[in-house]
């Protein structure tokens, strides 16, 4: 009896040394979402305002606000005509304002702004977008106007980093700006048959752009800075007909530049390309994009879409940018937001409540 | 040399214009019975207007042109999208370099599969949408090539128009005076003036009406000011183009340098010497009716 028993005993440690020695690693890593904190708007009050830890805003109409490092209620109000939202601060202003309020993440006033048309806050920089949809100012710290520049056509995508501002305009050119408003270099990309700009991102550190401009291709071009001007690294037509503003984005630690593309059917997909164009991946979408984050430290992309085929129909979606999606969670709801959360989390805003959510790998 | 080919470009531009005109003889209004609620070139939240503002009492428009659709925007949440002032946008290429935009449109009667339209399409329905405070159509109308937004009601089929433009008051305001001296109001026609010799700017309050339409009160067409029976100042509302991340009325004045803070038009600066100055001004409509105000500029007597 005691022989079997150490046989067993034995037979199980060398299959266990040999599973070992074969597979040293585990066999795969899974991907797991796990709700950290979760709040319903219409019973939450917001924490004290006392704090100046970041804060991380969400929007769900009508409805906007943030959420603290601790995952509670920081501010909440309604939406007028329109909010600009960023991680330091909002406006939210009226659809004919010409006053605009500068307002920090717990609702404190910081700067008051007297220019007609709409907020546009970009890299801890607020500008305002003329009535004429062609005018474009920036506004200092102390609510004074820095500069302002009227363009030959309507602005049709706009961006900034710290330093640098790029207009997309619909004549197909994209100017560049320096801090002070002074035009640095013009670009037109000329393969299409009919110049517009669709859609640009500036990366942070203002070296890079990403264009999507033309009809008939649409083309994807990232800009570079090569110590002088931005040249173009690469080109890619597209197979999109979308003839509307495209979403594109830098995704820093992805090392990727994402946009979306619908083809002549309609269906629309999230492409992703490395910064030097030689891989590019694709994800078929549900419907139209609604949002699209990174997480902090994270190469996971989260991408939020709407479900064509369904009323109230949502998808979530976790994405490497590889040609595999990792992870599809569909769900139902009125309105629906994706955003950055604080440590590295996520918000999934569902209807009246904000979920914090965080990625595990196990 | 500079007036030369300031002369020489806006002589190219008319003949370019006035060829397209002919050329483009499907150009039609966007509705059967439209008024001008605001016209080009007018001053419009510290800017200038660089198209006309319709109404209408069907919300529904037509291209002012058969055309491709080249672009179609709608209020979005994706934060990397930017907002848009004219609410839903829709632009056409209509070849020969020129582009029409329409704006303050209903992004629900937008249709994201149509890529071409035709002159009986219907394009849209506007409302107050966007940074609009009542319920008009923006319309623009661009020529790529030379980079100007183009006065539409140099385009568009001209319509019967029975009333000339209305000159509401003249002013002379003194240009580098010490002190702050008041604007001196030219009261009636054929009146005489009595300043004090120096610069003075010629300012203009008028406006013109497309008749038949309470809302219908636009700027005038062009200025035209004559000193001792020379012209001293010309400028039209025919195209705005940029410089210097500026908007330029016929490509020389700024909206600053074109409106007072008041609206009123800043028009020419005279120099008045011992002797007196004939001023005639000369304000027409697109059409070319004329409304005159002539009067004398006298000099203060030496004490």
């Amino acid at each position: 009896m005691a022989k079997r028993m150490r046989l067993i005993g034995g037979g199980t440690l060398v299959l266990l040394l040999l599973y070992l020695a074969l597979f040293p690693r585990p066999l795969g890593t899974e991907l797991m979402v796990r709700v950290e904190t979760g709040i319903a708007l219409q019973d939450a009050a917001p924490s004290s305002q006392g704090s100046t830890a970041p804060l991380f805003p969400f929007q769900l109409d009508p409805l906007f606000g943030y959420i603290n490092s601790e995952g509670a209620l920081a501010f909440m109000d309604s939406i007028q005509g329109g909010v600009a939202l960023a991680q330091d601060g909002f406006i939210n202003y009226s659809t004919v304002s010409e006053t605009h309020v500068y307002q920090d993440g717990y609702g404190r006033i910081e700067r008051v702004i007297q220019a007609s048309g709409y907020p546009v806050l970009r890299a801890g920089r607020v500008f305002v977008l003329g009535p004429g949809g062609a005018r474009v100012s920036e506004w200092g710290e102390t609510g004074d106007r820095i500069w302002e520049r009227e363009f030959g056509s309507h602005v049709t995508a706009f961006d900034a980093s710290a330093t640098t501002t790029v207009v997309g305009l619909l004549s197909g050119e994209l100017v560049f700006l320096d801090e002070d408003g002074q035009e640095i270099q013009r670009y037109r990309a000329r393969r299409s048959r009919v110049p517009v700009v669709y859609g640009l991102d500036v990366d942070e550190a203002g070296s890079r752009v990403a264009l999507v401009s033309g009809l008939d291709p649409h083309i994807v071009t990232v800009l570079e800075h090569d110590g002088e001007r931005f040249a173009p690294r690469f080109e890619r037509e597209l197979v999109s007909e979308l003839r509307e503003p495209v979403p594109v984005r830098f995704f820093e630690t992805a090392g990727r530049v994402v946009l979306e593309q619908v083809d002549e059917l309609e269906m629309s997909s999230l492409l992703s390309l490395r910064f030097d164009g030689r891989e590019a991946a694709a994800l078929s979408l549900v419907g139209r994009l609604h949002g699209l984050v990174e997480p902090e430290g994270s190469s996971v992309l989260t991408a939020l879409a709407e479900d064509s085929q369904v009323a109230n129909g949502f998808e979530l979606l976790l994405w490497a940018g590889t040609d595999r999606v990792m992870a599809r969670v569909p769900f139902f709801a009125d309105t629906a937001f994706i955003g950055n959360g604080p440590g590295g989390s996520l918000l999934l805003g569902v209807d009246a409540r904000v979920l914090q959510l965080r990625l595990e790998e196990g | 040399m500079t007036c030369f080919y300031a002369h020489v470009r806006r002589i190219g531009f008319v003949v370019v214009l006035l060829s397209s005109t002919l050329l483009l003889w499907s150009w039609q209004w966007p509705h059967e019975d439209p008024r001008v609620f605001a016209g080009f070139g007018q001053s419009e939240h510290e800017g200038y207007l660089v198209g006309l503002k319709l109404v209408a009492d069907e919300q529904e428009f037509q291209a002012v042109e058969g055309g491709e659709v080249i672009f179609r925007s709608r209020p979005s949440r994706l934060p990397q999208l930017i907002p848009s002032t004219l609410g839903g946008v829709i632009a056409l290429e209509h070849g020969r370099s020129f582009r029409s935009l329409y704006g303050h449109l209903d992004p629900d009667s937008l249709d994201s599969s149509v890529q071409t339209l035709e002159l009986e399409d219907v394009v849209g329905r506007f409302g107050p949408y966007g940074f609009n405070s009542g319920s008009s159509l923006h319309l623009e109308i661009f020529d790529l090539e030379q980079d100007l937004r183009v006065n539409p009601l140099l385009l568009l089929p001209r319509r019967e128009k029975t009333t000339r433009p209305v000159v509401q008051a003249v002013y002379l305001r003194p240009v580098n005076a010490e002190g702050s001296l008041n604007p001196v109001p030219v009261p009636v026609q054929g009146s005489v003036v009595t300043v004090p010799s120096g610069n003075w700017q010629l300012e203009l309050e008028a406006m013109d009406s497309m008749g038949g339409a309470v809302a219908s009160r636009i700027t005038p067409h062009s200025y035209t000011v004559r000193v001792n029976g020379e012209e001293n100042f010309r400028i039209a509302h025919d195209t705005v183009g940029v410089r210097d991340g500026n908007l330029r009325l016929s490509g020389r004045r700024t909206h600053q340098e074109f409106y007072d803070e008041s609206g009123a038009v800043k028009l020419s600066t005279i120099e008045l010497g011992d002797a007196s100055l004939e001023v005639v001004i000369e304000v027409r409509d697109h059409v070319g009716n004329l409304t005159q105000r002539s009067f004398r500029v006298d000099p203060t007597a030496a004490e």
